[in-house]
This record gives structure tokens, sequence and C-alpha cells, in this order.
């Protein structure tokens, strides 16, 4: 019998912090799985808020490899670069991806 | 020195780490757990981080502070865990010749710190409550609610 040419993509890993740790019942990351190996920023968010649609009660932002990504092209600096946009940016499962609620130090 | 510890902030090893023989001014600031919000009474916060992320951005922040300020010596630490009231969460210390730069970097960190740093904290109230304070959305310059 031939094998079938089955195409495994690892899921993407997400961090979660706060919040929004609790809503996803306590998990410090959650793995998603989607078909393709590069995933829209907006693709995993409209993901996120389809399994956990609590989360639209929180306004969370993502962060890419500890680089904030934003809905909007901005002038602010969190990290070492400016932030990327969410339509443009589009992820890997080689990244380190969290989910960040409104932060709140100090 | 920038750092994310989760044992108590010790302030006079940092003053002691301050001491620069061609700087006239250090400014240190120390945030700490409030005993009351708007509303209750509160009895400890519980500070939550994305450890690796908010070093790099405390990083981010000293070399911006490095760049605008003639700064000797600089400490930004931020304690997480669970604290209690009168416990220190945060601790900036800046080194300067004069103390105008050392004034104007030290405010511009903590700010720099409420608005950028991935910290969450959980207040604790005296009556049980448990939630997570509303906080910034980075970038935005919005708040989520009031805080």
């Amino acid at each position: 019998m031939a094998k079938k040419n089955r195409l495994t993509v690892k899921p993407l890993k997400v961090k979660l912090f706060a919040s929004a740790r609790e809503i996803a019942g306590g998990k410090r990351e959650i793995e998603l799985e989607f078909a393709q190996k590069s995933v829209k920023i907006m693709d995993l968010k409209e993901r996120i808020l389809h399994i956990y649609p609590q989360m639209k009660c929180i306004p969370f932002i993502i962060a890419v490899n500890y680089r904030i990504v934003t809905d909007r092209q901005q002038n602010g600096n969190l990290g070492n670069t400016n932030p990327t946009t969410m339509h443009t940016t589009t992820i890997t499962t080689d990244d380190e991806i969290a989910l960040l609620p409104p932060i709140s130090g100090g | 020195m920038i750092d994310i510890i989760k044992k108590p902030i010790d302030i006079s090893q940092i003053m002691k780490d301050c001491k620069d023989q061609s700087a006239g001014a250090t400014v240190l600031f120390t945030g700490s757990v409030r005993d009351h919000n708007e509303k209750e009474r509160v009895s400890g916060i519980y500070y939550e981080a994305y450890v690796e992320m908010a070093k790099n951005v405390l990083v981010a922040i000293e070399n911006e502070v490095l760049r605008k300020w003639h700064v000797r010596e600089f400490t930004a630490i931020h304690r997480i865990g669970s604290l209690k009231v009168k416990d220190i969460s945060v601790a900036v210390a800046v080194t300067t010749e004069h103390r105008q730069d050392a004034f104007e970097a030290c405010k511009y960190t903590i700010d720099n710190i409420k608005t950028r740093i991935p910290i969450w904290k959980k207040e604790l109230s005296e009556s049980g409550n448990a939630t997570w304070k509303d906080g910034i959305v980075p970038f935005s310059k919005e708040r989520n609610k009031s805080n």
C-alpha cells in the first residue's frame, strides 16, 4: 500500500500571561494547529478569539520574538526596534509568540 | 544594571553600586505596595512578568537613557511574585554629574517602565478579592478602563 504523502506542520505555541492565562484555564502556553507553516498575526488572533471568546474583553496585543505587533504603524518603541504591523507580519513555529494583556507594572 | 527578581530589592546595595566619584547627584525612586486602592483595602499584590521580554525592554530603556543624558550609573529593578503592603516593587537609581539630569532620567525610566514593561499585577484585597489591575495597552496610551 502506498504511503499517504501527509504534510505535517508543527503547532504554533503561544505563551499566555495574567488574565489571558486564567481565561485559558491556567495554561501558560497553548498550541494552535494551522494547515500552513507561515501564519498571519491577524489569523492567529482570530483563532485565539474563536477558541477563547472571553478574550474579546481583553484588549490584548501579540509579541513576536519580544517585539510588539501593533494594529497600525506607530512610532513607539517597546523594545529595541519599532513595532511591526499585524497585517503584514507572519509567524512560524520558530518564532516565540506571546499574548500580552494590558500591562500594569510599577 | 537592570533586573527582574523575586527576592526583596536591596536599596542599600543599589545606593552602594551608584557611587561614582565624578558624579554629584543620585536620584532614587522606589515604588511600593499601597494598602488601598480607590475602592477597598489592599493586603498585597502578586506581580507576574514575561521575564525575557521585560529584561529586553529594560535594556532598551537603559540605552535610551544613556543616549539622552550623561549618566554615570544606572539601575532599574522590578520585583515579581507575592508582595505585601509596604514591600518595594520597583526601584530606579540614576547617578549623574548634576541633579537635573538625574531627576529627568529617573522620571523617564519609571514612566517608561510603567507603560512598556510586560508585567501584570493582581491586587489582593483584605475582603478576599483577587483581581488583575486594569492596565495600559502599549503604544495606545490608553488604559483598559481606569487605573
